[in-house]
């Protein structure tokens, strides 16, 4: 089976760094975007199998990020993990009310971390997603 | 920096040192007031602290205390008594009253009776709180300065014992006799007050008397100005009277008469000389040698031919000095004439004086009789002073104040002071005797404010919130009741502390995200090569690493605590409350040490109480403290111990408690155990460190639940940690969601929806089962309503009233709210058809609409609990529903 792509979105070069040596140790293949927009056109050049997404970002806010890819029929069904410092409880609605899958904050569970792509990335839970939608 | 100093609003006018009593049982709240005393920069505060009542009436009665900060609820004293007791012992100094919520109506209680004011203990902070003292001392010393002079003026009247003072309103109630009215009527103060007038002075028979009163009546009324006459009167014995009568008319601020101020001098010997001829020399000398007025007869030459003994007090001279020489006064009979006249002393008397003609030693002359009435214009003098004085300090106060008066169901603007002149540059002459709905269009809630303050004589604050396109500023508002119709309104510019408040906020966001990256990075740095990721490492690089991890982990524990207590200190800690079963909670959170338990083989126990209603709290934050709570027990009990959590119904409080078998701690550090960064009893070597906040913000957070929070310890037993939250009925809840959001919707002017569930079949459905089914059946279809919510302001709510639950949404027009409604519907279809609810139940759905539906709190009660219902899901429905889908 081909390895998952992860795309990880955010301004910290230094964070950015070494969640893509955790998440490529644990066998996934990883692209990296340091602002909203570059994430965006990321995301839409080379539709990752899931999104990490900070939320301070400079040129597009990660909301807004969440928001355009959301609408987008080419990028809608990527599921994305938000990961970010800014962990108040608003942003935290705000979040899944825009369709994020998962919410986690800085500093983070490395276990924890691993295991929420692993649900997200799961057939079963992306097949009911798409029935919602449908339905 | 002094532009952006966050306390140089919060100047208190002197600049002395304020002594500050506070008598509060918690000392983690006393050094909280303490700490926000010493915030503030432009003036020194020195606090005396007090933990039980006797303590702080010791120090009351040492004196030197000038404002008292007083938890009603002490060891040795709870309760209004609490208040009352500490008033007693001293009347004179301001008390502010904290109390954990304004719900028992105990806070307000004692505004009533004497308090100059009372503060919520969650909502306070540096600037609430200096106000709140600045306007108690400033409020204190009006009230006292008030009483005072009225004392000293109640002196003054009472002090004349010849001249009758008597106030009486306009329907001629009397309101105020003097002791000079005793005397000349012989009607004691008592017997009289409150009784009209009248009935009492004027004789029944005497209508040219009671002509005469109305007529003075209806003059002050119309041309608003002292008058003088003399009537008859009669005294208690019967005996008639003739009294020179002054009255002059009362004015409020508006101009409008409300009361008649009678001065009245005995005139009955004068007027019997007057009328009656008198024929014999012999006898009219007798008279008048013994009236009270100075008399003196006066030839067609100007020349004194008798003095009586009255004339010789007023002048200061024996008759045999003046007899015989020239009067000095010009004579004119029939005439009233006020003169000044010189004492021997060089003492200046000012004196009325009347002339009629007569006739001494065969020949015509002029009998003059002079009074002295320099009593009387002192007094005039003094009251005019009083009313200066009163009216000097008002106009004094720096905080923008204006007086309203009810006029019919109206307030009118009768009164403001200088500082409020000056924030509106002089044009505060121009709303003089404006209603209240002209001055203030946008700001229908200003009405309700002014006859909820007049009405139940309460103290009320508002803040005010920007009104675009009208205002961007932010204002305090206080509203103090002034018998008997105005209402007093200080308004308070706070736009740049909730700018200051706005900055902190975001300050404290800024710091935790910048503090954060790095360390997530350096974490994650360190676990990558601890964890074996990036390759083998030995064991000694390991242990290393893993010493490391510790301490970033304590770091991070640490930044989140900071930033707890900086919220906390700023009042920005959100308490989002909801109803929770707090036997669920508990379990949820102690189960979820499982592991770190079974490490130490410690048993997770409980003794809950699980038939106890739901709480309103905020789960999240209740959680923290109970997490806390339980891994401090892990941390300091031994292998093979037990924790055990507890939860006991207290009636009206839930009593909540984290039993250990630890280590125990000493009773001297009980007394630190709850500050910041105390800890004890750690231990060396490795395992989790804590923060020493933990406590603090447990104690923070269920005192802004309004709970209490205690420790009971034994050396080498365990310790027990008990906290108490309140049990406030659905009903309260309900009510407190309904007025918040019609508050706020009046505000904003926006719409306020409520989507109502209501079992229609209540009773018949409890019948059939228990009270607990029916229960759990409205638990249910909260939580399906809440999951059906999106948005962080939509709230769920009961009302015990015929089974209801209800979805209150904010800024949502009756439309949106329809299609909430449907989703609602649904939800609940699903949740019967697969729960099985019993088939008899009826269910009615429908939206009741703010302002659409109803324009205040009893019709939206009344709208919710009766009717508008338009959807009805049986289980039978659901059950068909869900076979046809």
């Amino acid at each position: 089976m081909d390895k998952k792509r992860i795309l990880v979105v955010d301004d910290e070069p230094n964070f950015v760094r070494v969640v893509q040596l955790r998440l490529e140790a644990a066998g996934y293949e990883v692209l990296v975007a340091f602002d909203g927009m570059q994430g965006v056109s990321t995301a839409h050049k080379e539709k990752p199998d899931l999104i990490i997404l900070d939320i301070m970002m400079p040129a597009m806010h990660g909301h807004r990020v969440c928001e355009a890819l959301k609408k987008s029929a080419r990028t809608w069904t990527i599921p994305i993990i938000y990961l970010t410092a800014k962990g108040s409880k608003e942003d935290e609605e705000l979040a899944y009310k825009l369709g994020a899958e998962h919410f986690l904050t800085k500093p983070y569970d490395p276990q924890v971390l691993l295991e929420t792509i692993k649900k997200a990335l799961d057939p079963g839970t992306q097949l009911e997603k798409a029935e919602k939608r449908s339905s | 920096m002094n532009a952006t100093n966050p306390n140089s609003e919060l100047r208190i006018q002197n600049s002395e040192i304020i002594r500050v009593l506070l008598i509060e049982d918690s000392p983690g709240y006393a050094e909280i007031v303490q700490i926000m005393l010493d915030k503030i920069a432009d003036a020194r505060f020195e606090v005396v602290c007090a933990r039980r009542l006797a303590e702080g009436l010791e120090c009351l009665s040492a004196g030197g205390i000038d404002v008292v900060l007083l938890d009603l609820k002490l060891p040795d004293s709870r309760g209004i008594d609490t208040f009352d007791r500490v008033y007693a012992q001293a009347p004179r100094v301001p008390i502010i009253v904290l109390t954990v919520t304004d719900n028992d109506g105990m806070a307000v209680g004692a505004v009533k009776k004497g308090a100059q004011d009372y503060l919520i203990k969650d909502q306070v902070d540096v600037k609430l709180l200096v106000q709140a003292i600045r306007y108690a001392i400033e409020r204190k010393r009006v009230e006292e300065d008030l009483k005072e002079t009225n004392v000293f003026l109640r002196n003054i009247l009472d002090s004349s014992s010849s001249i009758s003072i008597i106030y009486n309103d306009l329907e001629g109630k009397i309101l105020f006799w003097n002791k000079g009215a005793e005397n000349m009527f012989g009607y004691k103060a008592e017997e009289v007050v409150g009784r009209c007038k009248a009935d009492i002075l004027y004789p029944e028979d005497d209508e040219e008397t009671q002509k005469t009163i109305v007529g003075i009546r209806s003059f002050i009324v119309s041309n608003k100005q002292e008058i003088s006459c003399e009537v008859r009167e009669v005294t208690k014995a019967g005996h008639p009277l003739w009294i020179n009568l002054t009255c002059s008319p009362r004015l409020d601020e508006k101009d409008y008469v409300v009361g008649i101020l009678g001065i009245g001098e005995d005139i009955t010997v004068r007027k019997w000389t007057e009328g009656a001829w008198i024929s014999s020399e012999a006898r009219l000398r007798t008279i008048i040698q013994h009236d009270v007025d100075a008399i003196i007869i006066v030839d067609r030459k100007g020349i004194m031919r008798f003095i009586n003994p009255a004339a010789e007090i007023l002048f200061g001279r024996k008759k045999e000095g003046l007899e015989g020489k020239s009067f000095g006064f010009p004579v004119v009979p029939g005439e009233k004439a006020e003169i000044d006249i010189v004492r021997k002393g060089g003492e200046i008397a000012v004196a009325e004086m009347r002339t009629v003609e007569t006739e001494w030693d065969k020949e015509p002359a002029y009998l003059v009789s002079i009074r002295d009435i320099t009593e009387r214009k002192r007094m005039e003098e003094e009251l005019r002073q009083s009313e200066d004085r009163a009216k000097a300090q008002y106009r004094g106060i720096p905080i923008p104040t204006y007086t309203w008066r009810k006029v019919g169901g109206n307030f009118v603007l009768t009164d403001y002071n200088k500082a409020a002149e000056e924030i509106t540059q002089g044009k505060m002459s121009d709303l003089l005797g404006k209603n209240v709905e002209d001055v203030y269009p946008d700001a229908p809630e200003i009405v309700g404010d002014l006859s909820r303050c007049l009405q139940q004589k309460i103290l009320i604050k508002r803040q005010t919130q920007p009104k675009p396109g009208k205002t961007s500023k932010y204002f305090d508002c206080t509203y103090v009741y002034v018998p008997p119709d105005h209402v007093m309104v200080h308004v308070e510019d706070i736009t740049k502390e909730k700018e200051i408040d706005r900055m902190k906020s975001e300050l404290i966001s800024n710091v935790s995200h910048e503090l954060r990256t790095p360390l997530t990075t350096i974490k994650e740095g360190i676990s990558l090569v601890f964890d074996g990721s990036l390759g083998t490492i030995n064991a000694d690089q390991k242990a290393s690493l893993a010493i490391a991890k510790q301490d970033i982990d304590r770091l991070a524990r640490l930044i989140n605590d900071l930033l707890d207590i900086s919220k906390i200190e700023a009042g920005r800690m959100e308490v989002k409350k909801s109803s929770v079963v707090i036997s669920s909670l508990a379990e949820e959170v102690l189960f979820s040490f499982q592991n770190q338990a079974g490490k130490k083989h410690i048993r997770l126990k409980t003794r809950l109480n699980r038939t106890l209603p739901p709480l309103y709290i905020d789960p999240d934050k209740i959680s923290q403290v109970l997490a806390n709570l339980i891994s401090n027990g892990i941390k300091f009990t031994p292998e093979n111990g037990s924790i055990t959590v507890g939860v006991k119904d207290k009636g009206k409080e839930v009593e909540i408690s984290v039993a250990d078998t630890g280590v125990g701690i000493s009773q001297d550090n009980i007394a630190r155990l709850f500050d910041r960064f105390s800890q004890f009893n750690r231990v060396y070597g490795p395992g989790e460190r804590g923060t020493g906040l933990g406590l603090a913000i447990s104690k923070e957070i269920v005192e802004m639940h309004g709970g209490r929070i205690s420790v009971e310890s034994e050396v080498g037993k365990g310790s027990t940690f008990t906290f108490s939250l309140p049990q406030v009925s659905q009903d309260e809840i309900f009510r407190e969601y309904l007025t918040n959001g019609l508050r706020e919707a009046a505000e904003k002017n926006c719409p306020l929806s409520f989507v109502v569930v209501r079992m229609k079949n209540i009773e018949k459905i409890e019948r059939g089962r228990t009270g607990e089914k029916v229960f759990e059946i409205l638990q249910e279809i909260e939580g399906l309503i809440a999951r059906t919510l999106r948005r962080k302001s939509d709230i769920v709510s009961r009302y015990t009233y015929g089974g209801i639950v209800m979805a209150i949404l904010m800024d949502t027009a009756k439309k949106d709210a329809q299609s909430v409604k449907e989703r609602i519907r649904q939800a609940i279809e699903a949740e019967m058809q697969e729960k099985r609810w019993p088939k008899d139940i009826e269910l009615f759905l429908g939206v009741v609409t703010y302002p659409d539906d109803a324009k205040d709190e009893a019709e939206l009660i009344n709208k919710i609990s009766q009717g508008f219902w338009v959807d009805e899901i049986t289980g039978e429905r659901a059950a068909q529903g869900g076979k046809d889908g």
